[in-house]
């Protein structure tokens, strides 16, 4: 559609937008799953984390740097699980160690409050943007 | 929401810009294509095409084919800034023709 071009910078801050959405719901199944010491797969569950990545070209129109999307979600094998002893656990090891998710609660929230900025932040370009066409609409009013 | 359809509105009006075309003076310049009204015209295509597309976004979001409410969002502020966009061209056109007609002979 021709009159689309007009809301190219929009896209640009809706894509971002779902980008975020996307982060957000990682850190909600981060947060949700954080004392889980079995997964279907018999292992404690490990933090995941989104990767995001640029759209070049397909959004920005002029071959500019176009709108964000997930490229990817990775799984933290670096941090260290968190062993508490509790050797009661139906999950302890020989040594009364059970591997709880490499979780922390902290880095999470820390997260979490940055992707509902960026989201706001996005928003507010978004509206901008509206805004400005809106402006220019009134140039033909007296 | 589906029932709204400016489409039906958008001929009627490029029709009634045609017709006042035709009724005045032949000028010659009759037959060329980018006259006001298709422009018009197209600008009204344009603009029902972003209101379908919000309401096909609106209708994912309850059916539940898509999650993303802002995307609903953006495609309803596409749809009233384009529709918006229209109005104003069209009023300022309608009003050079009024005082086209006011003119005193």
């Amino acid at each position: 559609m021709d009159l689309d071009r007009m809301f190219s910078g929009m896209s640009v801050s809706s894509s971002g937008m779902a980008a975020e959405r996307r982060r957000l719901d990682v850190i909600a199944r981060n947060i949700a799953n954080a004392n889980v010491v079995a997964t279907p797969g018999g292992e404690p569950y490990r933090r995941q984390n989104v990767v995001f990545e640029t759209i070049l070209g397909e959004l920005g129109g002029d071959g500019l740097p176009g709108g964000v999307r997930v490229k990817d979600t990775l799984t933290d094998h670096e941090t260290p699980m968190n062993e508490v002893f509790d050797p009661k656990h139906p999950m302890a090891n020989e040594e009364g160690i059970v591997a709880y998710p490499n979780v922390n609660m902290a880095f999470e929230m820390v997260d979490m409050m940055t992707s509902a900025r960026s989201y706001e932040a996005n928003m507010k370009a978004m509206k901008l943007y509206k805004d400005m066409m809106s402006q220019a609409l009134t140039l033909l009013e007296r | 929401m589906s029932g709204f359809d400016i489409q039906a509105v958008a001929q009627r009006i490029a029709q009634e810009f045609q017709s006042v075309k035709g009724a005045g003076p032949k000028t010659g310049a009759e037959d060329d294509k980018g006259g006001f009204a298709d422009v018009l015209d197209k600008y009204m295509r344009e603009s029902t095409d972003l209101q379908n597309e919000a309401d096909g976004a609106l209708n994912d979001l309850v059916a539940g084919k898509n999650d993303n409410v802002h995307e609903v969002m953006l495609a309803m502020a596409k749809a009233d800034v384009s529709f918006r966009m229209m109005v104003e061209v069209r009023n300022k056109l309608v009003e050079a023709y009024q005082e086209v007609m006011r003119m005193q002979v």
